[in-house]
């Protein structure tokens, strides 16, 4: 089983006034230049899914310049149903509301909690920038890992969110109270404790699982050739949320001290590391230091391929993968691996600036439907041939 | 929008939950009554912020120069305490019908975002109450369900510690009636199925 995106609706999203996409098929092509609105389509998609750019843009910026808002409408089938799936973002002009909102839908019932959003339809994006997440700091690896998380656990969202928010109101307590109250701080601990334990109990077991995918991955891409351990390095290792509660309580004078959350899942690394592990000579070597740039193209794009196989497993329906010009970035050996891959997949929805980097895979498969589209300064026509 | 009517409109849309178009409404709708009547609901507004007070004792709202309804010995049962976050809690609890224990409004909740500590909610006098009321063995602490709300809770809970007779409870949350589980977040179901309660 996989999940089918039916059709999708935008309106006032980036350079879109408006626009309308049957995508009724298993593949389906977005072709044109850079800049031509390929990515737009995906990335709209995205929000559909996460209530999150790809590109880590906000949703200010997702609005067409001179609309009121913007509006994503995706029609899908999951599990034998059709759904539809609506956010919007803006002002909305009927409402003559001042401030900026969000507005989301499931089959037109109205939901308030994004938590109650993320997570029914599942995207796998594939993008050139994915390597940031192997080649880029702890932050982007959390993440990576938070939003495949939270789109998979909706509790683990919310988690996240009460997290974030307790951490907000610990800092500040630190900002306005050269002393704070001990027990207004162990009252505040108490709430941190309790959504910390939930995550990272969530990424390590989930992490552990993980791994074995990322593995196989890596090795069918490089042929062998690579091998990395995923190691989680936890600032505060606890057994339940009590234990968390008190390793906090261990931290507190260092953290009065600086005046910041010094330990938690907010500071935790995620490192790739070689296996075996003795061969390398690095006081820490990390995939992101001893790498090549071919090395890490492969764990970046083994890191999505995983994310795929692991939804499919947790969910047991096939998410959509959303393909944004990664053909052209690849080498022939991983290209021809990865369109490999693409043969296992329910759909995929596939961008690139040209016709003759797909030629191979539309020659090879015959069997299944595809739709291609052309776009052209955000005109976009069908072209099938 | 002439002068005159935008500035009532915009005195009326500084109220909580109503935007410019209802306030619009709500203007052409005092235009449309007498004059007699027009003034009747300002001297009532006027009235309510001269003559109703909070309550010294246990901070709801009451008419000054009366006894607080909510504090008058033998009308309530003395052996609950419930402890809220607004003098306004108190009518939503009242309106269910559910419980006619003694109140206690913290005027607010732990909140260092908005420089709210212990010193500026009704705790300090929370014992004080505990001990003029012999007979209460509950406290039930129905701060919101947020962070601010349940930090206010877990701090009530540190700071009674004494209390050892007392037992202290916290409001459930989960799913609400009228929802359904194949909207509802994970979080809210399994919240839902930790608080679930025996049929009968």
């Amino acid at each position: 089983m996989h999940q089918q995106l039916l059709k999708l609706e935008l309106t006032g999203f980036r350079t879109y006034e408006t626009l309308s996409v049957p995508l009724e098929a298993e593949v389906v092509f977005f072709i044109g230049q850079n800049g031509a609105g390929k990515t737009s389509i995906l990335e709209a998609i995205g929000v559909a899914s996460v209530l999150r750019s790809f590109r880590g843009g906000n949703d200010r910026d997702m609005i067409r310049f001179g609309n009121p808002f913007y509006s994503i409408t995706v029609d899908y089938s999951s599990a034998g149903k059709n759904s539809r799936q609506h956010v919007a973002f803006g002002r909305d002009p009927s409402l003559t509301q001042q401030k900026d909102a969000r507005r989301m839908s499931l089959n037109g019932e109205k939901i308030n909690r994004s938590s109650e959003f993320i997570g029914r339809l599942q995207t796998v994006f594939f993008s050139p920038d994915d390597i940031a997440i192997v080649d880029s700091g702890p932050a982007e690896r959390r993440r990576f890992f938070d939003i495949l998380l939270s789109s998979l656990f909706p509790g683990y969202y919310e988690n996240l969110q009460n997290y974030q928010r307790t951490l907000k109101l610990r800092s500040a307590l630190f900002k306005s109270n050269s002393k704070p109250d001990n027990v207004y701080l162990s009252s505040l601990d108490k709430e941190l404790a309790k959504a910390g334990n939930v995550i990272l109990g969530r990424r390590i077991s989930f992490i552990k699982k993980f791994e074995p995918a990322f593995q196989k991955y890596v090795a069918l891409i490089s042929g062998s050739r690579d091998q990395w351990r995923i190691v989680y390095r936890p600032t505060i290792l606890a057994q339940d949320e009590r234990n968390y509660f008190q390793e906090l309580e261990k931290n507190r004078s260092k953290d009065l001290r600086l005046r910041q959350t010094t330990c938690g899942i907010h500071r935790d690394q995620i490192a790739f590391l070689p296996e075996p592990a003795g061969s390398f000579e690095e006081q820490n070597p990390d995939l992101s230091r001893i790498a090549s740039q071919g090395q890490k193209r492969t764990a970046a794009l083994a890191l999505k391929m995983a994310q795929y196989e692991l939804t499919r497993e947790v969910r047991g329906e096939r998410p959509v993968l959303l393909i944004d010009d990664v053909l052209n970035e690849l080498d022939s050996t991983r290209r021809k691996h990865f369109i490999h891959f693409l043969h296992e997949i329910g759909q995929a929805l596939i961008t690139t600036t040209d016709v003759d980097s797909i030629a191979a895979y539309l020659a090879e498969r015959k069997d299944i439907r595809t739709l291609i589209y052309k776009i052209e300064d955000n005109h976009i026509t069908l072209t099938n041939p | 929008m002439i002068p005159e009517l935008e500035r009532v409109v915009e005195q009326i849309a500084a109220l909580p939950g109503i935007g410019r178009k209802s306030a619009t409404r709500i203007a052409f709708h005092f235009l449309k009554q007498n004059q007699e009547k027009v003034e009747d609901f300002l001297t009532s507004v006027t009235q309510f912020h001269s003559k109703v007070e909070y309550c010294d004792e246990c901070g709801a709202l009451k008419s000054r120069h009366l006894h607080c309804s909510m504090c008058t010995p033998g009308q309530r049962n003395e052996t609950l305490l419930c402890v809220v976050e607004q003098p306004s809690d108190i009518f939503a609890i009242e309106a269910s019908g559910e419980y006619n224990g003694l109140y206690h409004v913290l005027m607010g909740a732990l909140s260092p975002l908005d420089g709210i500590g212990p010193d500026d909610l009704r705790l300090a006098s929370l014992p004080a109450r505990v001990h003029k009321h012999p007979a209460l063995q509950e406290i039930i602490i129905a701060t919101n369900p947020s962070i601010e709300g349940n930090t206010t809770a877990n701090y009530i809970l540190s700071m009674m510690a004494e209390f050892k007779n007392l037992k202290f409870s916290r409001i459930a949350s989960g799913l609400a009636l009228g929802s359904q589980i194949e909207y509802a977040d994970a979080r809210i179901i399994s919240q839902s199925l930790r608080a679930r309660t025996v049929l009968e």
